[in-house]
């Protein structure tokens, strides 16, 4: 899933600081998950606001709507009165936010959250990043231990000197992933995979306008 | 006498004959909410002052406490909560919208529960008793000492205010007769319970000093001079037997023998009261079966026994005796207690059917005899039982007769019943918080057998209330809102007794044995797809003219930290002057968004109050309240009225005291930082 981390409620402020009636969208799905952009942190975020402008000595009004998915159009249809707004929040990922942007025309959609990475939920509140999204899938190599993501350097080929007792050097308590990466391929018979250099990635998979275009597989 | 809808309930409501709404009614208790308690019980259980004393309470079996330590004192719950209200006026009388006209010929525990349920339906109902008050059983019955008659009295009068008329000293058959009746009235319930006791043919059974039990006990309980000989034996092994006993006892009978057919494990009476009988120095002599009574110059003078070797084969009556091992005793009385009959001599020369066992013939599932709109209930027609389940008959009576007087047809009942929550899972078991059952004070044995004062003392109101918190709210936990849900797990992760389980790879379920009601879930779930069904008070008062000199605060507590000091008039506890409490089922309930919201009311201060950790049920290692605390406190400063102005507290729960003094406390503070920049301006703007 996608994780957000919050933004704080001095950010949004100021964010929101022209407007007097804004909507507040939630996102059904990554950003429920990570617990940072659901219908509670809405409702939350939502109270505190009204609250921190009636101190400033203002009313205003905020709309609290939570669709199931921000990254698609047939759900962010089902908003309602979004034109009554002059704003809109937006507690989606990046894609969600400017999926909300392009409908809602003329008027600012500005982020709730900050967009953090694609990730795996370890225990209750706990989120570690897994994933990249490099286009260029090495995970057979590497015993399904991504070290793009996990290697503090991004390194195909580890570890580097700063390995420390399993440990990256960067933190005690972050794992090195290349030691993760040399137990996995030790259990799993393969150690002879571990003295086989990895080739430099096709970095040009994970360059900028990407887009996917599935139509084509029927021609 | 709704009909019952099928679902699931606690296994106390299940197991309840009336499916009394124990949870609620106990609950209420628990919250200092006394007269609403009693309502709630009079629904169900229609005589609570005297069902709170003699039920046989078949509810505490089965509570799920059993498992974890022992069952919540539910009966001495509802006997408090009748206690406690008795000063109060009866309920205002039923207008008679219906139009339709009732009879009830018995005022026992059956006929009266009828009459409540259709006075309360608005029909004109009219109890013809023979006795010269109503209470049937328990009122002739029943020893003083375990149901005073005055308690008797004010169950009837709170029935009677309804507006239903009772005709005492007016007998069937012999003052009025039933043709008479069912000619005056539109449907017509024949109540009249088992009146006549039973002897057995044996030679010396007419001998002088040989006495039936439903005289004996009537005689007991309405001649003040009674007396009983020096030796008394009683035959039969249930709970009449022991009333017989132990009244013989109060009567001057220093030496009481209780002879029964049934070996000492298979004695019919209730534990608890051969157990009080034996403390009061009945002798108990199982095994024994009656041959003849000895009789000189026409009076008894002993009994001869047989040995008995079993009562029932195939679990039908057919008891076997050994004719060699005989056994005889002196005595000056012999006393029989071994059923009842019904006396339908009333009856006679009309149409109405009577079955084999000389009992009102009628049809369980109409509850009509075979006289159209003459309908019977009670122990007339179910033989004998305990008084909830003549009330249960009552019920299904009353809803028979009024489905009969809105349509003219009687038609076949359909009240499904509830099924019930399973058992504790031994894993949840052992994490749930150990809170021994509170004993219920007794009079001296040697000193209560001399006289017919009450021998159980009821609860006080602290005990009652700590009695009532200890039940676990079985099945009023956490509901998923199926289409809000997220599948994000975190109630999965968060809950403490494994009850949200993933189905099917999709969705968390919630099991409803594990659930503890705690809350921990619904406050975390971020998409506030979990309900807590039993939720107390999350009503969030919104300061309205309130003056802004007085400071408004707004305190979250767990159900329980509610005060003591009571309010007579609604016989409620007070709340604390010029706070908005808010009582959650447990303080692990408390949301951020609940203290921001009480801000967004108007509040000046908030004060979260939780249980210690130790005293908190459900804090196994994480203090929830305290993460939500923290975050608002973030929230607050961002907000710009600074965290100063919530405050968490640690109050035992329970503790009045404890509680107002973090109270008074806070509002000193929140006094000195003035009122609320935020409640300047009420305009709820959502
Ligand atoms: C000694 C004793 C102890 C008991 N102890 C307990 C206990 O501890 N716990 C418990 O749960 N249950 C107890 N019971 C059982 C309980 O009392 C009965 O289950 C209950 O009273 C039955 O209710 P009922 O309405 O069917 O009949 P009853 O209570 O018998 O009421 C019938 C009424 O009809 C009246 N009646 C009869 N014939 C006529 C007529 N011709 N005209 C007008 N009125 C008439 C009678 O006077 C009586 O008032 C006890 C019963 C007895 C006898
Ligand atoms: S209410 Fe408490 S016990 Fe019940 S499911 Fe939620 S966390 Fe678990």
């Amino acid at each position: 899933m996608i994780v957000a981390e919050p933004k704080s409620l001095d950010e949004i402020k100021a964010m929101t600081e022209g407007f007097d009636r804004i909507l507040m969208v939630g996102c059904g799905t990554c950003t429920t998950v990570s617990l940072t952009g659901g219908e509670r942190e809405v409702n939350l975020m939502a109270t505190a606001l009204r609250l921190a402008r009636k101190v400033e000595g203002r009313d205003i009004e905020i709309g609290e709507q939570t669709i199931l998915r921000q990254c698609d159009f047939e759900y962010i249809d089902e908003l309602k009165d979004v034109d009554s707004y002059q704003a809109a929040v937006s507690f989606a990922c990046g894609a969600g936010i400017q999926g909300l942007a392009r409908k809602f025309v003329g008027k600012p959609v500005l982020p709730g959250v900050n967009t953090q990475f694609i990730g795996f939920n370890e225990e209750y509140g706990y989120f570690t990043e897994q994933c990249k999204a490099c286009g260029d899938c090495i995970l057979h190599l590497t015993g399904g231990i991504c070290p793009v993501a996990r290697c503090a350097k991004g390194l195909l080929n580890g570890p580097c000197g700063g390995t420390n007792n399993g440990k990256c050097e960067i933190s005690k308590d972050k794992d090195c992933a290349w030691v993760l990466i040399y137990n996995q391929l030790e259990r799993l018979g393969n150690l002879e995979q571990f003295k086989k250099i990895i080739a430099p990635k096709d970095f040009a998979k994970a360059g900028n306008i990407r887009s996917m275009d599935l139509r084509k597989a029927g021609d | 006498m709704k009909d019952k809808v099928s679902n699931i309930k606690p296994p106390c409501i299940v197991a309840c004959p009336v499916h009394a709404d124990i949870q609620t009614y106990v609950g209420y208790i628990g919250q200092g909410r006394f007269k609403e308690a009693l309502d709630v019980i009079r629904e169900g259980c229609t005589l609570p002052g005297s069902l709170g004393r003699i039920c046989n309470h078949p509810c505490e079996s089965e509570c799920r406490r059993n498992k974890v330590d022992e069952a919540v004192s539910i009966r001495s719950i509802k006997r408090f909560a009748a206690d406690v209200c008795m000063g109060l006026p009866h309920p205002d009388p039923i207008p008679k919208i219906k139009g339709k006209k009732v009879a009830i010929i018995g005022g026992g525990p059956s006929g009266l529960t009828a009459a409540y349920d259709l006075a309360k339906d608005g029909f004109d109902v009219t109890i013809i008793e023979k006795n010269d008050a109503c209470g049937g059983a328990i009122y002739t019955g029943v020893p003083k000492y375990r149901l005073p008659k005055d308690i008797v009295a004010w169950d009837v009068e709170a029935i009677a205010s309804l507006g239903v008329e009772i005709k005492t000293n007016t007998e069937v058959g012999k003052n009025i007769s039933f043709n008479d009746i069912v000619k005056d009235y539109d449907a017509v319930l024949i109540a009249i319970g088992l009146s006549i006791s039973r002897g057995l043919p044996i030679p010396g059974a007419d001998a002088e000093g040989v006495l039936l039990a439903l005289p004996f006990l009537k005689m007991v309980n309405f001649d003040e001079s009674a007396k009983a000989a020096k030796r008394v034996i009683v035959i039969g092994g249930g709970n009449v037997a022991i009333d017989v006993a132990r009244s013989a006892r109060r009567i001057g009978a220093e030496d009481v023998k209780m002879f029964c057919l049934e070996s000492d494990e298979e004695m019919p009476a209730s534990p608890w009261e051969i157990e009080e009988a034996k403390e009061e120095g009945v002798q108990m002599f199982p095994s024994w079966g009656p041959k003849e009574i000895t009789v000189k110059d026409g009076k008894v003078v002993g009994m001869v026994f047989k040995r008995c070797l079993s009562v029932f084969e195939n679990g039908m009556f057919n008891p076997k005796f050994d004719e060699c091992e005989l056994t005889e005793v002196e005595t000056d009385n012999v006393i029989f207690s071994i059923g009842q009959g019904a006396d339908v001599s009333g009856f006679v020369n009309t149409e109405l059917s009577v079955d084999e066992r000389g009992r009102i013939a009628f049809n369980p599932s109409t509850m009509q005899t075979n006289m159209k709109g003459v309908f019977a209930c009670g122990e007339v027609v179910t033989g004998p039982g305990a008084a909830v389940a003549a009330m249960k008959s009552g019920h299904r009576a009353a809803t028979a007769i009024a489905r009969f007087l809105e349509t003219g047809k009687a038609a076949a009942l359909h009240l499904s019943e509830p099924t019930a929550i399973g058992q504790v899972p031994d894993s949840v078991v052992d994490i749930i918080t150990k809170l021994p059952r509170t004993p219920v004070e007794m009079a001296n044995p040697v000193e209560r057998a001399t006289n017919f004062g009450e021998v159980e003392f009821g609860f006080d109101q602290k005990t009652a209330m700590f009695e009532a918190r200890r039940c676990m709210s079985c099945g009023a936990g956490a509901r998923i809102i199926e289409e809000k849900c997220a599948a994000c797990l975190t109630c999965v992760r968060v809950c403490p007794y494994g009850a949200p389980y993933v189905r099917e790879a999709r969705v968390a379920n919630f099991a409803l044995e594990n659930c503890q009601a705690c809350g921990i879930c619904a406050a975390e779930c971020p998409a506030l797809a979990i309900d807590i069904k039993l939720n107390i008070d999350t009503g969030i008062a919104v300061r309205a003219s309130r003056s802004l000199d007085e400071p408004f605060i707004t305190a979250f507590t767990c159900q329980y930290s509610v005060p003591e000091v009571l309010n007579p008039d609604t016989v409620k506890t007070a709340p604390l002057a010029g706070v908005n409490q808010v009582a959650m089922l447990c303080n692990n309930r408390i949301d951020t968004l609940h203290i921001l919201a009480a801000f967004e009311a108007g509040a000046d201060g908030v004060l979260v109050a939780a249980c210690p950790d130790e005293k908190c049920r459900h804090n196994k290692g994480v203090d929830w309240p305290k993460i939500r605390v923290d975050r608002a406190k973030d929230m607050l400063n961002g907000i710009g009225l600074g965290a100063d102005r919530l405050e968490f507290a640690k109050v035992a729960k329970g503790s009045a005291p404890g509680l107002a003094s973090a109270i008074n406390t806070f509002k000193d503070k929140i006094k000195e930082l003035g009122p609320s920049p935020a409640s300047k301006q009420l305009t709820p703007s959502k």
